[in-house]
């Protein structure tokens, strides 16, 4: 559930083909692992969304849903869930409390390297165990039977629920890893799977096959028999070619191929923003050439011209338009619109700037991007715009991934093009990237009053006065300009008239297929405009 | 072959060069294209890095005449609704240039929604063109600003019920006039009040940002060109130097210095690239372009050493080296005045050779995007950027393609040529 | 011979050797930190991760480490395959680059000899020409330039005879393999033929086969039996090199075709700092380089004796 996107335009290359009850997908790239325990990419979350269930699900309209737990009860710091009886592994064993607990204890055992363990944090102790400060028998979850889970939280979490859902706390059998040790979830057989279907073969680096779970309990929701992922590619043509040539029914595109209509659209809400270096001594560390730059950077022209994808839209706030904060959302009731682009007004603070630190030429600024076409493009646009209206000397610094991750954390930048999806249904995903505490809080932006709001929200619980707290943060963070945005990303996509029932996901597992059938003739002739 | 210490073996060469015609118009052709690359900015005066962002991705056009047009802020809406019973088209054009175009229509209370749709030329004739936007039933009006290109569109606007199906459509057809926002004029130095703009022309169209991609072409040649000739360049001088060293002191020495050669020739070449490449990395600003020359010149001149080893262990055989050294010639006089000279004709053909390969090393990895780092362009790196765009913009990947194909064209029949007239082989024509 | 041989492969030891070191060092010099992600790694798990996979040891012993392992054959656990040994996934990937090289090398000799012999029979009249113009450009396009442009013409065959004629990129079937394995035999096709036409020429008036044609030996006899044998033997010496690069060097087409073959996987790696597997991917093709080229020297030795003795006496 907490990702950073990569600023790749085309994340989750899925498209499909349908014949009988079988659908054909691409996936741009093979999940690393589908070890729930280890997993942390957007491609294991897809198949493990299929392949696995948890305590919550989603639902036919992408609503969270009851998955095993058939109920629960929360209280501020305590949940109960009530495990459903028929809830089976593949092989017909039940599914029960223990295989929750067993996963999850494992998962905080400091002797087992799980990269995702701090998605546990809400849950009392979890913290304290990975720093090995405490027993992992410690950790705030118990069975109190086969079939009830109790859950102490470290302090109220009003997300938790919507956690449940997420890969990492996916059931785990014990025997299955005892049995095969490291090679746990290596290969198909290596895993038992509860979830709408089964992972029937996997070539690696080539094919999987999913197939429909006998055993699952609500199998009778699941009407396609198969899904085939048969290509793994993330090269654009070669998906595009794949798709025109099957005539092929759902695939993601990106800019170069707008033109082959018709074209579907998912507004996906991760936020795109430009990330200043704050650390002293950085030229962006002083509010002038910030605000310069803010008022030249065209994100407008930016999302018009260069990303030019219906359904990309500029942002002006760190909340993207979906997010809400109990019931509330904030850019409906507090609308922030992008800064108007002001020439004369940006040369004035540039020369201020100058003159506060005695510059007799506008400065050298670094702009870390990351190697993915889009990105580069993106950068490419900003260094013209920057250059032309400022006459700053941009340099782009393009690395590759693992490169621009560690001049990240040296904070070798003056800006970085960062993007960030929502990690849970409310606003303060967003709100506290900018927190002083938070590790991904990577330009080091730094204000007491910032995360006195911050923490005010965190414990209140009125909605009208937390929707109040969240407006005064985007207004201060505007004034400080400490982000650019740039824009809400969306899917651009074609589908199949004949495939239907496919959910699109804001919160890991995206697309969901368990609900997906596939249209009669006649019935396609009916859905046709 | 002759005695090539003799000068004339060069006037010979020559002379054979100069009557094989096709290795003339090679030779010409390529002195041509280095010139244009080189003096490319001199003769054509567009900058390699202005965005015309009103010519995005377009294929070759002359010159036009552009609006400038207000285009800061977003539309409001049309300043009277047209009223709900009028009788006049229910979709109309306020306004339409490539900035925005701006429709309105009547409101309906029974549709629940709209989907506005934008058609043009080369699009699927069966269907509406692209989903600009999904509106509400509130609304009356939309601003369209979605890349828009001086072409016929056809929008159609769908209202549809609750379930998304269309109850009725509207469609309009019009050609945004060329314009370019006051903004991008200002940036571009045009002084205010102007209401027309003069667009230079684009013989090979423009990229994905709208620049112009002969200026880049050249530009990129620049890249291309110094990299292919630059690196086999030093990497021959390298080897050169120590090929004839190994085979001169000879023994043990060289055969250490053999070994080393091997060695490097057994890394797997392409792999290494780019992990020399990575490992050496780029500074922010930097091209990349030093990364490339350094791990290609670290990787190719154990070739040359063995070849210059070899060709001098067999010319130290030959008789008129052995004459001169009975004659009491130095070590020195010999290097100088017989090995060396000698062994210019096979490293000046291998050389020859090594520029088109150089320049596919340099296009591969620009490929996978492990090559320059933008904004340098290299021939390479266009093709990466044109490849995905193969389908609607052919033009981007095909004349850089065209560039390195006819470079390397080039390079590998002049090295044909100049292999034949050094008789060094018998081989093709 | 037989210390000759013993020479070679104790030298083929020492390159590979020299070719693991070489990666290790080059590796750890290029920057970053291969655990690191998008999203910071709270410090405590961040240290389980680096004793798991031994990045906490100084790195002179993590090279001991690995080269140990290294002799028992084992290139360890992959940093971003979690729970893959490298082995696997050099053999699963490998596997793919070779079944498409295998192809490409077959196309590429079969294109050459036809092309090669036709050009040297109707030596400078037009298939000749034909011939050496269709080299020429074969070896001056990119194959990234071919690849895209076979898909391209999938895709209008496809649509044009309303049916998949071949499958425009992935892999799995015997119809996802000819288009790109003739395109990355076009450039090595090309290279062969104009070798093997130069030869052939070059055979063509050797006594030997003057002989032959004055003894009344029917013309296609004549070539087949006495030409073409002899001129094939260079060929064979440049096979090593040739089967080397055609296998390492097929990751641009396996990009275009998203073909999961271990050239695409080693470019990823790389982009993963993905220690164990690029070590691997590098050690194991500098082996299979160092292999082949022994081999094809071996075989080449074995025809043409000339050669051994040369090779005894240097």
């Amino acid at each position: 559930m907490i990702r950073l996107l990569a600023l790749a335009l085309l994340c989750l290359q899925t498209f499909t083909v349908i014949a009988g009850g079988r659908v054909t997908l691409a996936l741009s790239t093979e999940p690393p692992s589908l070890n729930s325990m280890a997993a942390q990419d957007e491609y294991a979350s897809f198949l493990l969304r299929h392949l696995k269930e948890g305590l919550t699900t989603y639902g036919v309209d992408g609503e969270l849903a009851p998955g095993v737990a058939e109920r629960w009860e929360l209280e501020p710091t305590r949940a109960v869930f009530h495990l459903r009886r028929d809830a089976r592994w593949h092989d017909g064993q039940i599914v029960t409390a223990h295989d929750f607990v067993y996963a999850w204890r494992r998962i905080v055992d400091p002797a087992v390297p799980s990269p995702y363990a701090y998605l546990l944090y809400p849950i009392l102790n979890a913290e304290a165990i990975v720093n090995g400060e405490q027993a992992a028998e410690t950790l705030g979850v118990r069975a109190l039977d086969d079939f009830t889970i109790e859950v102490i939280l470290e302090r109220p979490c009003a997300y938790f629920l919507a956690l449940t859902a997420y890969m990492t706390y996916l059931p785990v059998r014990e025997d299955y890893v005892k049995r095969f040790g490291d090679a746990y979830a290596a290969d198909a057989d290596k895993q038992a799977y509860n979830g709408p279907f089964t992972l029937a073969s996997w070539v690696h680096g080539a094919r999987l096959q999913l197939l429909r779970n006998p055993a699952y309990w609500n199998k009778e929701a699941v009407e396609l028999d198969a899904i085939d992922i048969d290509h793994i590619t993330s090269d654009p043509l070669a998906v595009m070619n794949l798709f025109a040539d099957g005539g092929i029914a759902l695939a993601n595109i990106g800019v170069d191929n707008l033109d082959l209509a018709p074209l579907k659209q998912f507004k996906v809400g991760s936020l795109f923003f430009l990330r200043f270096n704050f650390a002293p001594g950085r030229m962006t560390s002083d509010p002038d050439l910030r605000k310069a730059i803010s008022l030249v950077y065209s994100p407008r022209t930016l999302v018009d011209k260069i990303i030019a994808i219906p359904g990309f839209e500029t942002a002006g706030s760190i909340f993207p338009e979906f997010v809400s904060s109990l019931g509330i959302r904030i850019q409906e009731r507090y609308p922030q619109p992008p800064v108007s682009m002001d020439i004369e007004k940006a040369r004035a603070h540039l020369a201020r700037f100058m003159q506060r630190h005695g510059l007799e030429e506008p400065p050298a600024i670094h702009l870390l991007t990351s190697d993915s076409p889009g990105a580069a493009k993106q950068a490419e646009f900003l260094q013209n715009r920057l250059q032309l209206a400022l006459g700053l000397d941009v340099r782009i610094d393009k690395q590759i991934f693992k490169q621009r991750i560690a001049r990240e954390a040296q904070g070798l930048f003056d800006i970085t093009m960062a993007g960030w999806g929502p990690d849970y249904d409310d606003a303060m995903t967003f709100a506290d990237l900018f927190a002083s505490w938070n590790p991904n809080n990577r330009g080091g932006f730094s204000s007491a009053e910032y995360d006195a709001l911050v923490a005010k929200a965190q414990t209140t619980l009125d909605p009208d006065e937390r929707a109040a707290l969240f407006n005064d943060m985007q207004i201060l963070l505007r004034e400080e300009t400490a982000l650019l945005p740039l824009y809400e990303n969306a899917l651009v996509y074609l589908q199949d008239p004949a495939l239907t029932g496919v959910v699109r996901l804001r919160f890991g597992g995206d697309p969901l297929l368990t609900y997906a059938r596939k249209l009669s003739v006649a019935e396609q002739a009916r859905a046709l405009p | 072959m002759a005695n090539a210490a003799d000068h004339r073996y060069w006037a010979t060469v020559w002379r054979r060069l100069k009557a094989d015609r096709k290795a003339i118009a090679c030779l010409v052709m390529l002195v041509g294209l280095i010139l244009a690359v080189v003096a490319g900015p001199s003769l054509w005066s567009i900058n390699p890095e202005a965005q015309f962002l009103n010519q995005i991705a377009s294929s070759p056009i002359g010159s036009r005449t552009a609006i400038v047009v207000d285009a800061n802020e977003l539309w409001t809406g049309p300043d009277k609704t047209p009223e709900a019973g009028a009788s006049t088209a229910r979709l109309s054009v306020i306004e339409a240039n490539t900035e925005f175009v701006r429709l309105s229509w009547r409101q309906d209370t029974s549709a629940k929604g709209y989907q506005l749709y934008r058609w043009s030329e080369g699009m699927n004739a069966a269907s509406l063109g692209m989903p600009v936007a999904v509106l509400e039933a509130g609304d009356s009006w939309y601003e369209d600003r979605l890349n828009l290109r001086p072409e016929r569109y056809e929008y159609t606007l769908l209202a549809v019920d609750e379930l998304g199906t269309e109850r009725y459509r509207q469609q309009i057809r019009v050609t945004p006039v060329l314009a370019m926002s006051e903004f991008d004029a200002e940036l571009a130095s045009i002084a205010e009040g102007e209401t027309t703009i003069e667009l230079p022309a684009h013989p090979l169209g423009t990229d994905h940002l709208g620049r112009d991609m002969l200026a880049r072409l050249l530009e990129g040649g620049q890249v291309s060109l110094f990299i292919g000739i630059f690196a086999p360049l030093m990497y021959m001088l390298f080897g050169l130097a120590y090929g004839a060293t190994s085979a001169l002191i000879g023994g043990r020495v060289d055969a250490i210095m053999m070994s080393i050669v091997d060695f490097v020739i057994a890394l797997p070449f392409l792999l290494f690239m780019i992990l020399f490449r990575v490992a050496l990395g780029t500074e922010p600003g930097e091209s990349g372009i030093a990364a490339l020359v350094i791990a290609l010149i670290a990787l190719g001149w154990p070739s040359p050493a063995r070849l210059v080893r070899g060709e001098i262990l067999r010319l130290r055989e030959m008789p008129y080296i052995e004459a001169a050294r009975l004659m009491g010639a130095g070590q020195r006089y010999l290097i100088l005045r017989h090995l060396i000279p000698n062994v210019m004709g096979s490293v000046l053909v291998s050389f020859t050779f090594a520029i088109p390969s150089a320049i596919f090393t340099e296009a591969f990895l620009s490929f996978i995007g492990m090559g320059v780092v933008p904004p340098a362009p290299s021939w390479g790196s266009m093709c990466n950027d044109g490849i995905s765009r193969l389908l609607t913009n052919p033009h981007m990947m095909l004349f850089p393609a065209l560039a390195i194909s006819i470079t390397v064209l080039l390079f590998n029949l002049l090295g044909d040529a100049l292999r034949d007239a050094m008789a060094i082989r018998r081989g093709a024509d | 011979m037989m210390r000759y041989l013993l020479n070679r492969i104790l030298y083929a030891i020492v390159t590979i050797w020299f070719v693991a070191t070489a990666t290790f060092f080059a590796m750890h010099f290029v920057p970053g930190d291969p655990l690191s992600n998008e999203k910071v790694i709270p410090e405590k798990i961040y240290a389980t991760l680096q004793a798991y996979y031994g990045l906490d040891k100084p790195l002179g012993e993590q090279y001991l480490i690995y080269m140990q392992r290294l002799l028992q054959g084992d290139f360890g656990v992959s940093f971003t395959q979690q729970n893959r040994s490298v082995n696997d996934i050099i053999a699963e990937h490998f596997s793919v680059s070779a079944i498409l090289g295998l192809l490409a090398l077959i196309f590429a000799l079969f294109g050459a000899l036809i092309f090669g012999s036709v050009a040297s029979i109707w030596r400078r009249r037009w298939p000749d020409t034909a011939t050496v113009l269709g080299v020429m450009v074969a070896v001056s396009v990119p194959s990234f330039v071919f690849a895209a442009l076979a898909q391209l013409f999938i895709v209008e065959m496809n649509q044009f005879t309303g049916w998949q004629v071949l499958p425009v990129a992935g892999w799995g079937s015997i119809s996802h393999i000819w288009a790109p394995a003739l395109m990355l035999g076009l450039g090595t096709m090309a290279f062969l033929t104009r070798l093997l036409r130069g030869s052939l020429i070059d055979t063509a008036d050797q006594p030997y086969v003057l002989a032959a044609q004055a003894r009344g030996l029917p013309p296609w006899r004549c070539f087949l039996r006495y030409q073409l044998r002899n001129a094939l033997l260079p060929t064979l010496s440049v096979m090593g090199p040739t089967i080397a690069g055609i296998t390492t060097g097929g990751f641009v087409v396996e990009q275009v075709f998203a073909i999961p073959g271990l050239g695409r996987y080693f470019v990823q790696a790389v982009a993963q700092l993905d220690y164990t597997v690029i070590m691997g991917t590098t050690v194991f093709y500098g082996a299979f380089l160092v292999i082949v080229v022994l081999a094809f020297d071996l075989l080449y030795a074995w025809a043409d004796p000339r050669i051994r003795i040369s090779r005894d006496m240097t």
